[in-house]
């Protein structure tokens, strides 16, 4: 509780003390309480003065060191300092007064020993008050947890007549006649208002003020009121993310915030987010701008959840209009910690620490190997074939290898330390933490799948020269350790891929104990089923050997002088650095299978290096004229970027063959020498220095097996100017207007400069004098609208230059085909006319708070358009480039809807509860594409191998659109097949019973490629979260749950046609008349499968209760003086997923690439993703 | 007033700091070159080169003529492993049925054609900007052999498609088909170049794979016979029978 003594000085309580502090009328109610009136002792006592030119005061003085009396006046009415001369001898102390203050305006009372002094008539007026007779009330103020709170003020309503509590809380005061209400009142907490009926005795617990009216939210280069903010902006506490216990703080954000939607691309420790802000505005990077104590940067995944103050996120183009070229996708600003936050004299010292396991939350079930047999056989009796097991042969099969969980370890270990001191005074602050993370992989183990990082930060504050000079800075050092496994796609080596592809009989192991290679097995008719699989689990342990270090500093420092009040001039240097090594090793390994084998040990190192500086200078001058209030903002900010990397891969026999040793030099073959070429014959009659150059060009050979890269990377530097007026009248009509121009070195000359304008406007309508009516329930509500612009620059370096390329250009020259020639190429036609992609978006919200400041409600509603995409638009075949340049076109709308919720209240003394929730629908719908067809096509290959296109963009439909067959059901018998027609011509008259029908969607009586449609969406169009606090004593539970509806999952485990193992769905498959229609049947040639149709979708909406917290406070009871809180807790992560979708997670982040490979805007597609892991663990906060 | 005056002041600070027009440009911090920084040297010419005879690696990346000549023909069946798919069988038999799914199988073939002329047409472009020096013989031999590779190109083309887009220059805009026979008008030229520039060297005298004299001219005979036979016609371009078949 903060105990902000105003009133009272907590270390002497005497009673001369008391008085002199406490006002006038306060005292002389207490005085007549005490019933004291003139006494004995002034009129007894006499005094001798001899004083000339001497001050009241000093008089004064004199008095009170001759005798017993106390002089009690308030100093700043009564004007002791006028000069006069003393000459008393033996006279009363009424006598000297009367003379002394003839003619100053002062009357005197005297109380005992006591001398009051006052202006007339407030004398008058209080000794009126005080002679009133009144009933005494008593009583003692208490916090909710019972502690007393001394200093607060008690008023009797409508008059001056108050008292303020002592140190144990307790208060005692005479009413005056007719008094009927009394006020409590304490700074920091709820004011209330007690009738007073016919008791003497009232006691008051006062709470404390949770919504924070006076709470202030960052908008980037500043802060300001919450009250106050135009734009459309969501804020979520650090304490509230560090509850949450996860590795990455965009995970602790799912379904905290309307409109911000974030998807994890892989379960993997360390596995990155894709947050899309209001829809995905572009097919390019959708990513919004992160700007960490004033650095941006791309990835916040180096911090730990404990080091994050606030996050701030800005929604709407008006609030991220200040970032300019780079705020298109919207803003999140993240505050680290600060020891100002922190009121408890001497710092605060905490302790974090928690230890969990983890397992699989879901595990797909895939056939074992009697189930596979059985629909293998039938596979070949469908495509006209014998049989190809017997039923005796099955029946001796057995269950076979589950490969799923062969592949998943169970009770990974997670866990987290942190250790943080906070602490600070009027003039400097200080916040230091420290914290280790760790987190194995449930696919893998640890040994494969790991993430460990090491955190310090050091951020400090001081107040120089009274104030007018404040310097500080913010820094945060990462050490992150990342061993990893292939994630996702069809061509990395994804292990939980290689698993569904693996037939249940192949075994894990042969007779030696040694991994089983196909080759050898004798499962089926004495030999091998399929020699050209591999035990995936040996397939991963061989080719995922490796690990990355990075470091990162990320940080600022600053300095804000104050010359005069409210103009602010603050500089700030800030850097992002980063650095990482990453070494990997293959061993050699015989065959597992007829094509997977490796003769040659293989060793790779990559090294990269990168920095990116920062240069902000801000002034802000705040001004009021009359009852105008002005905050206007200019600034000027640079950046620059540079880096390099460096790699080399040696194929070849190693001094160690261990990963641990795996490093470039301990190969045994490490240089390599320009080697004498073969005879050149001199040509007839060739000059000598013609016979040299081919003698010279003959003799560059690289040796097979070593490959060699570095490069600097392109250099980027962004120059801006920026300016924001913030004006309120009364804080009833508010407005703001931003503008910002920048510059990137993105685009050509003439093409750098970009102008984002915006505005905004709010009323606050709570505080209009016609709303007071219903100030009873509704405590605050603002109307606002906005409007602005914003843009983005994330294209590929140099699109305006032509440039030669050197890479996969080799040429074999010479009778060997060992030696290769280095050739060059134009890999890329400049185009100069390219610029930023604009967003422009229009917001309408409202902000409420009503019942008391217990229900929070926030409505938004907006569109956004985002114009001149990005679009590396395909060039015709012709045009000779495969690297097609960046032009702008195509646009794309995000129409859509946001409502944040959230409620305090508590029953009786003990219990509290808080439910808060977030619900966002976005509809996008993609306008124009500037190419030739109007469509960006999406990749084919990476459905299954050989796919074909099977997502697009194009217009009047949803970004990354699924593009396939719709399909009515399967052919039940052969009279269906023929009576499927349109137009009167049989639609697919090489159909079999038990195969899919597809529809005729443009009607022209043929199944072709221009019956496809729009058959799904992969974009969500609810994202939707709920959270659930309560806390009755000492305990405390909490519930979050985050969930998306509406969109749809391609899932696609197996290539049709192969020999690779079925999920149980396929159980359900067409084998007769009747049996399904909804799953034909099946063949070897997969036919029904080779076709993208709705065959593939299933329903992505899933809601997953995240997080399940019950902790419980010790320090209440033990009851120490230095320990704050000592909590004990237990939480569930992933405890549960209510979902139809039969794949291992839902949440299905990972994209496809794009035709040209330019993008990944291809979402939603399970191609074997890593689940999101169920984790139990345990926890410990300590604060002193 | 002494409040505006440090306001003034700070501003004017502030927008001196990055002011710099030089700021924003980072041509110079770059790693690679330009199509107007390279062809500087000729030994840039010759890299060059190889990238050009690098574009044979695309052309016959994925449905590649060699195999394609031997399918069609009654050489060869057309077939792949049992996980793939039934392009070559589709090609082997006309028969597009057989693979509906196969909507494009030429297209990689197709651009990687196209990318290998380009390379051709820009080195050629860029001969003159190079500065050969003593070396001026093998601006000569470099052009003759960026020649060959574009009418080899040219001739695999016009056989698979007949009526291709005819580019000699690089072109970003859309070309229209060209009739077949200013198409082989260009590939006789180019090589009827290409045999008179080279040296007369013998294959084993150059590094195996280099064009010389005697590809230049084999290659011309085997066009002209081509489209004489096909097209009936004795004279394309400047090349008659007697031109074209006789070893100059």
């Amino acid at each position: 509780m903060k105990i902000k003594s105003v009133l009272i000085d907590r270390k002497s309580y005497s009673l001369s003390k008391l008085i002199r502090i406490m006002k006038l009328t306060s005292f002389l109610v207490l005085v007549t309480l005490m019933q004291v009136t003139a006494s004995v002792y002034s009129q007894n006592t006499l005094l001798s003065l001899s004083m000339k030119n001497s001050t009241l005061k000093e008089v004064f003085r004199e008095i009170e060191n001759q005798s017993e009396f106390t002089f009690l006046y308030n100093n700043a009415k009564i004007d002791v300092s006028k000069e006069i001369d003393v000459e008393f001898k033996s006279t009363k102390i009424e006598d000297i007064l009367n003379q002394v203050l003839n003619g100053t305006g002062i009357a005197y009372m005297v109380i005992d020993k006591q001398v009051v002094l006052a202006g007339k008539d407030q004398l008058k007026a209080a000794v009126e008050e005080s002679q009133q007779p009144g009933r005494k009330i008593s009583g003692k103020v208490t916090d909710p947890s019972g502690a007393p709170i001394p200093g607060t003020a008690i008023v009797v309503k409508g008059t001056s007549a108050g008292v303020t509590t002592n140190i144990d809380g307790n208060f005692s005061l005479i009413l005056p006649a007719g008094a009927k209400t009394l006020v409590i009142s304490f700074i920091g907490m709820k004011t209330q208002e007690i009738t007073i009926g016919n008791q003497t005795t009232v006691d008051v617990v006062l709470t404390d003020e949770t919504i924070g009216i006076e709470e202030v939210v960052a908008i980037g280069y500043g802060t300001v009121k919450k009250k106050l903010v135009t734009g459309a902006t969501v804020s979520v506490k650090g304490d509230d993310l560090q509850k949450r216990n996860t590795t990455n703080a965009l995970q602790a954000l799912q379904g905290q915030a309307a409109g911000v939607n974030v998807t994890s691309t892989s379960g993997q420790p360390g596995g990155g987010f894709k947050v899309s802000i209001r829809g995905v505005g572009t097919i390019g990077n959708a990513n919004p701008l992160y700007v960490v104590d004033g650095v941006i940067t791309s990835d916040i995944s180096y911090l730990n959840n404990s080091d994050i103050a606030s996050v701030d996120i800005l929604k709407d183009a008006a609030s991220s209009a200040i970032y300019g070229i780079n705020g298109a996708n919207g803003v999140v600003l993240i505050a680290t910690k600060s020891g100002s936050s922190v009121n408890k004299k001497g710092g605060q010292i905490s302790f974090d620490a928690y230890y969990g396991v983890q397992n699989a939350a879901r595990k797909t079930d895939l056939l074992n190997s009697v189930e596979y047999a059985t629909i293998q056989n039938e596979a070949a009796l469908n495509s006209g074939k014998a049989p190809l097991f017997t039923q005796s042969q099955i029946n001796a099969l057995g269950t076979g290898t589950n490969w799923i969980n062969q592949m998943i370890s169970s009770d990974v270990p997670i866990q987290n330390y942190n250790l943080a001191a906070n602490g600070g005074n009027d003039v400097s602050s200080y916040s230091l933490g420290l914290s280790y993370t760790q987190q194995g992989g449930i696919i893998g183990g640890e040994a494969l799948s790991n993430y460990q990082r090491y955190n310090f930060r050091s951020n400090s504050e001081r107040k120089l020269y009274d104030g007018a000079l404040r310097i500080g800075e913010h820094l945060t050092f990462s050490f992150i350790d990342q061993k990893g496994i292939a994630d996702g796609g069809l061509y990395s080596g994804n292990p939980l891929r290689s698993a569904f592809g693996t037939s249940p009989l192949l075994a894990m192991y042969d007779s030696k104990g040694n991994y089983l290679s196909s080759i050898n097995s004798t499962v089926y008719n004495g030999g091998p089923w399929n020699n050209t699989e591999s035990n995936p689990y040996a397939l991963m342990l061989y080719n995922n050997q490796n690990e990355t270090k990075t470091q990162k500093l990320i940080g600022d420092v600053f300095a804000e002088l104050q010359p005069i009040k409210n103009l602010k001039i603050k500089s700030t240097f800030g850097i992002n650095y980063s650095s990482s090594a990453k070494h990997s090793y293959t061993p050699t390994y015989d065959k597992l299978s007829i094509y997977s084998y490796n003769l040659y040990e293989k060793i790779g190192q990559d090294g990269s290096q990168g920095w990116t500086w920062n240069w902000d200078n801000t002034i802000n001058y705040v001004f009021k004229i009359k009852s105008h209030t002005f905050d206007v903002l200019a600034g000027s900010a640079i950046r620059k970027y540079q880096g390099s990397f460096v790699g080399g891969n040696n194929t070849g026999s190693t001094l160690f063959g261990t990963f641990d040793r795996g490093y470039l030099s301990t190969s045994t073959v490490t240089s390599v020498t320009m080697s004498s070429p073969p005879t050149i014959t001199r040509l007839a009659g060739e000059s000598d220095l013609d016979y040299y150059k081919r003698y010279a060009a003959a003799a560059q050979l690289l040796t097979h097996g070593i490959s060699l890269y570095g490069n600097a990377n392109a250099v980027y530097a962004q120059s801006s100017f920026f300016g924001r007026v913030n004006y309120s009248y009364k804080d009833k009509y508010l407005a703001s207007a931003i503008f910002r121009a920048d510059g990137s070195t993105m685009f050509a000359k003439g093409h750098q400069w970009g102008y984002f304008p915006s505005l905004s406007a709010g009323w606050v309508a709570s505080n209009e004098s016609f709303m007071e009516s219903s100030k009873n329930w509704l405590d605050f509500l603002k109307v606002r609208a906005s409007w602005g612009s914003n843009g983005n620059d994330g294209i590929s370096a140099f699109n305006y230059l032509s440039l030669i390329s050197l890479s996969n250009a080799q040429y074999n020259f010479g009778s060997t085909n060992t030696t290769l020639t280095q050739g060059s190429y134009p890999s890329t036609i400049g185009v100069e006319s390219t610029k930023w992609e604009t967003s422009r978006q229009t917001n309408i919200g409202i902000d409420a708070r009503l019942l008391n400041n217990k229900l929070t409600i926030g409505i938004d509603l907006y569109n956004k358009l985002t114009k001149d995409w990005l679009v590396a638009a395909p060039l015709l075949a012709t045009a000779g480039v495969s690297k097609n340049p960046y032009i702008n076109g195509g646009d794309v709308t995000n129409k859509g809807i946001e409502l944040q919720l959230s409620y305090n209240n508590s029953i009786g003394k003990d219990f509290t509860y808080s439910v808060s929730g977030s619900y966002a629908y976005n509809k996008n719908e993609v306008n124009n594409i500037p190419t030739s067809d109007g469509i960006i096509h999406g990749g084919a290959n990476s459905l299954f191998v050989n796919g074909p296109e099977f997502f697009r963009a194009s217009s009047g439909n949803p970004i990354g659109y699924f593009w396939g067959y719709k399909t009515a059901g399967i052919f039940q018998n052969e009279a269906e097949v023929q009576s499927w027609k349109n137009n009167s011509k049989v639609l697919q008259p090489t159909a079999h019973p038990g195969d899919l029908k597809y529809v005729d969607q443009n009607g022209d009586g043929k199944i072709t490629a221009d019956d496809k449609t729009n058959i799904g969406d992969p974009n969500p169009h609810h994202v939707f979260g709920l959270r659930l606090a309560c806390n009755y004593k000492n305990f405390d539970l909490s519930v979050t749950t985050n969930g998306v509806a509406g969109n749809k999952i391609v899932q696609s485990y197996r290539d049709p046609g192969q020999y690779g193992n079925w999920t149980s769905d396929i159980l359900s498959r067409w084998h007769g008349e009747g049996t399904s229609n909804t799953m034909p049947r099946v063949t070897q040639d997969g036919l029904n499968w080779t076709e993208f149709s709705d065959l593939y979708l299933h329903d992505g909406s899933y809601l997953r209760i995240s997080n399940v917290t019950l902790g419980y406070d010790f320090a209440k009871v033990v009851k120490w003086k230095n320990l704050s809180q000592f909590r004990l807790y237990v939480a569930a992560q992933n405890l549960i997923t209510f979902t139809k979708y039969s794949g291992m997670d839902p949440e299905v982040g990972a994209s496809a690439p794009d035709a040209s490979g330019a993008y990944n805007f291809g979402q939603g597609v399970d191609t074997g993703i890593y689940p999101r892991p169920r984790v139990y663990m345990m926890g410990v906060t300590i604060t002193f | 007033m002494k409040r505006y005056r440090i306001i003034a002041i700070a501003l004017l600070a502030m927008i001196s700091f990055n002011s710099c027009e030089k700021f924003l440009t980072t041509e110079s911090t770059d790693a690679t070159k330009t199509t107007t920084t390279y062809y500087k040297t000729p030994s840039d010419a010759f890299t060059a080169l190889a990238g050009c005879y690098n574009g044979f690696n695309l052309i016959w990346n994925s449905a590649a003529i060699p195999p394609e000549l031997e399918v069609f023909s009654d050489n060869c069946f057309g077939g792949t492993g049992s996980s793939d798919g039934y392009g070559w069988q589709m090609i082997d038999e006309f028969n597009k049925a057989i693979s509906p799914s196969d909507v494009s199988m030429h297209s990689s073939a197709w651009s990687g054609y196209y990318q290998a002329i380009y390379r051709c047409n820009v080195l050629l472009q860029n001969m003159d900007q190079v500065t050969w020096g003593d070396s001026i013989a093998l601006k000569k031999q470099y052009i003759a052999e960026a020649k060959f590779i574009r009418a080899f190109c040219y001739f695999d083309m016009v056989r698979l498609w007949e009526k291709v887009p005819l580019l000699t220059t690089p072109i970003v805009t859309n070309v229209p088909q060209s009739d077949p026979a200013l198409t082989y008008a260009q590939i006789m030229s180019d090589l009827r170049y290409a045999s008179d520039s080279l040296p007369s060297n013998a294959y084993t005298s150059v590094p195996s794979g280099r064009v010389t004299k005697w590809a230049a001219e084999s290659l011309l005979a085997r066009a002209y016979l081509f489209y004489s036979g096909y097209y009936a016609t004795a004279t394309i371009g400047n090349e008659t029978a007697a031109t074209a078949l006789a070893a100059a």
